[in-house]
């Protein structure tokens, strides 16, 4: 119908055009999502990642750790596409597999931090006091201490290994989130609508995971997509100064680190492993930053 | 009849660093089963306070109930434990607030708040709470009521929300239903259709009521008790048509004569009350009242007076009774 078509007439009576329908908070999500160009590279680089991780078995050429003594040190070419390491294992197969320890470390520390750190901090938020004045100093604690030497001690006591890494990882991981968490539902807390929900008998675990999680919950994805870049980041160089994951497994760090004395006569073998956790890194952070933006909860409140 | 809810010497102080405020200070009154009660005062005089009380949603700290008794069906529920308030809450007791634009969780539909709230109150399944909710929905005037329970309540109107807020308080077939203002956020035609929704549903339910608001107008199309609070204090209680006939604490016609009654017209000065209401951290040791009373005695400075009997089940706390009666004529 045009504007000018309106009469009086059509405006009343049974054949009222239906209401606008709200297409739901996920719907409008992804429009605004869409919008972010960085953002969607970031959502198809990761499932683009996701996927050769999960299927490395089947698309790397050759095994990881096969060592080839003739074929050490050859650039880029047609049977080793992004060329060989100084053992003649191929580059191209153990950048496909170092994009598993990547992932495992960035997935499993931020899972780990959100199931130690969410619930820290909606109790901590919510029932305030002495709860709350315990979990902020636990966080002003961790936040204070440097982080970087934190993960050496621990792998250090705890032996180089990539689960190692990764529990080393998640004792500051949780802090992030559990900040969030806890500012966010000490703002819900004083809303009217949780006194009504209290006013209805709601018992607290209730109002706890069904009025105040689903609105913490948005920011968590992001704080999740956030806090995988960092996570990159530490692997990348722990495994680089050999604290990390330990050959023969590979890492793109580590294999940076192997890089360290032929870079100047093999480019290759440092140019493919940075270039991975450079695009990996953006390609996180352009998809933490389109996620906020998509999942402002306020837009349709 | 029975009294439903009895409440006796019921004392609620707020603990703030500049001291203590006393937001309830002994009061006792009842309520029968199926009555209308209206409690009504001034912002600060505690009538919010102590409806919150009786819910045990006072916040503590820094709130805390310094003594007195709550006895709902004869169990008082200021010893219950937290755990055991859940079963009084929503399913014995239920209340509406009075911002309907904030008193519902902006990102849930409006049936799942209902839904949830009969889930746990009767452990109802799914399909039978739907159902219900359509029928209560329905009943408090919402059209198209199973279509519009899949809406969020920024879909809605403030008037539709506070009768979805009714729909909701009401889900769960409380005996006593606590109305906090529940027309003040609302235009005044909404504010009518609310009132006469309440007082429709309170028939029908045989619920009792408690109606809390400043507003006297309203207090007379619904309630059929009142009592009257000043600084935390009840001046005057009694059947609403005593009252409004003989109102007996200057305080009282005070109010009455501040609202513009039908007649109204543009040659009468509306009265008002001079002064402000006390501060509650420094409470005078005689009447609340007196520093803004144009009945003022020495006495009513230095001693707190009791509610007595002025005349058959109407109480009024006030020195000067006897003079504040032969100098008023009735508000009817």
């Amino acid at each position: 119908m045009t504007a000018g078509t309106v009469t009086p007439q059509s405006l009343a009576g049974n054949d009222l055009p239906s209401p606008v329908k709200y297409a739901g908070f996920w719907a409008g999500a992804w429009r605004r999502f869409r919008r972010n160009k960085l953002a969607l590279y970031g959502f198809v680089y990761v499932v683009v990642i996701l996927f050769v991780a999960i299927s490395a078995d089947w698309i790397a050429p050759y095994p990881y750790d096969k060592i080839n003594p003739e074929d050490a040190l050859q650039g880029p070419n047609r049977q080793h596409l992004m060329g060989v390491d100084m053992l003649g294992r191929d580059m191209l197969s153990r950048v496909i597999y170092g994009s598993r320890p990547m992932l495992l470390v960035g997935v499993v520390t931020q899972l780990a931090g959100l199931v130690i750190g969410v619930p820290l901090g909606i109790v901590a938020g919510y029932f305030g006091g002495i709860a709350d004045w315990l979990v902020s100093r636990l966080i002003d604690l961790f936040s204070a201490l440097p982080w970087y030497l934190i993960v050496l001690y621990m792998v250090m006591v705890l032996s180089p290994s990539l689960e190692n890494l990764i529990v080393a990882l998640t004792i500051t991981s949780w802090v992030g989130s559990c900040r969030i968490v806890r500012g966010m539902s000490l703002s819900i807390r004083e809303q009217d609508y949780i006194e009504a929900a209290q006013a209805l008998g709601l018992p607290t675990r209730r109002i706890l995971s069904n009025h105040i999680l689903p609105q913490v919950a948005p920011l968590l994805l992001w704080s999740f997509a956030a806090g995988i870049p960092t996570a990159v980041f530490a692997e990348a160089g722990l495994s680089f100064i050999g604290m990390g994951v330990r050959p023969p497994s590979p890492s793109w760090g580590q294999m940076l680190g192997a890089a360290g004395q032929y870079w100047q006569y093999f480019p290759h073998m440092f140019i493919f492993p940075s270039l991975m956790i450079t695009l990996s890194v953006l390609a996180f952070q352009g998809l933490a930053d389109g996620l906020r933006e998509a999942m402002d909860v306020n837009i349709n409140v | 009849m029975s009294a439903l809810l009895e409440v006796k010497d019921l004392q609620v102080s707020f603990f703030t660093k500049d001291g203590e405020v006393k937001a309830v200070n002994n009061i006792s009154w009842a309520l029968d089963e199926g009555d209308i009660l209206g409690i009504v005062g001034e912002s600060g005089s505690g009538k919010s306070v102590s409806a919150l009380t009786l819910l045990r949603l006072i916040p503590e700290p820094p709130g805390k109930i310094l003594g007195g008794k709550v006895l709902f069906q004869g169990q008082d529920l200021l010893k219950l434990r937290p755990s055991q308030m859940h079963t009084v809450r929503g399913k014995q007791i239920a209340m509406i607030f009075q911002d309907p634009m904030t008193s519902l969780n902006p990102v849930m539909t409006i049936g799942n708040q209902i839904i949830e709230a009969m889930k746990v109150n009767l452990q109802l399944s799914n399909q039978k709470a739907w159902e219900r909710t359509v029928e209560v929905l329905s009943r408090v005037g919402i059209p198209r009521a199973e279509e519009r329970m899949r809406d969020y309540p920024h879909q809605f109107s403030g008037g539709m929300r506070q009768r979805v807020m009714i729909a909701m308080a009401i889900s769960c077939r409380p005996k006593l239903l606590i109305a906090d203002e529940p027309t003040t956020a609302l235009d005044v035609t909404i504010q009518a259709q609310i009132v006469d929704l309440v007082k429709q549903l309170q028939r029908e339910l045989n619920m009792a009521v408690i109606w809390i608001t400043h507003d006297l107008g309203v207090i007379a199309r619904l309630a059929k008790r009142v009592n009257v609070m000043y600084a935390g204090s009840i001046v005057e209680m009694g059947p609403i048509k005593r009252i409004f006939k003989k109102p007996s604490h200057p305080y009282t016609i005070g109010l009455l004569n501040s609202v513009p009654g039908m007649n109204f017209s543009k040659d009468v000065v509306l009265q008002f009350i001079e002064g402000s209401p006390p501060d509650l951290i420094r409470l005078p040791p005689g009447c609340a009242f007196a520093p803004r009373c144009p009945y003022m005695t020495d006495q009513c400075l230095v001693d707190k007076p009791n509610l007595e009997l002025a005349e058959e089940d109407h109480w009024v706390a006030c020195w000067q009774m006897d003079k504040v009666q032969s100098n008023t004529r009735s508000a009817l």
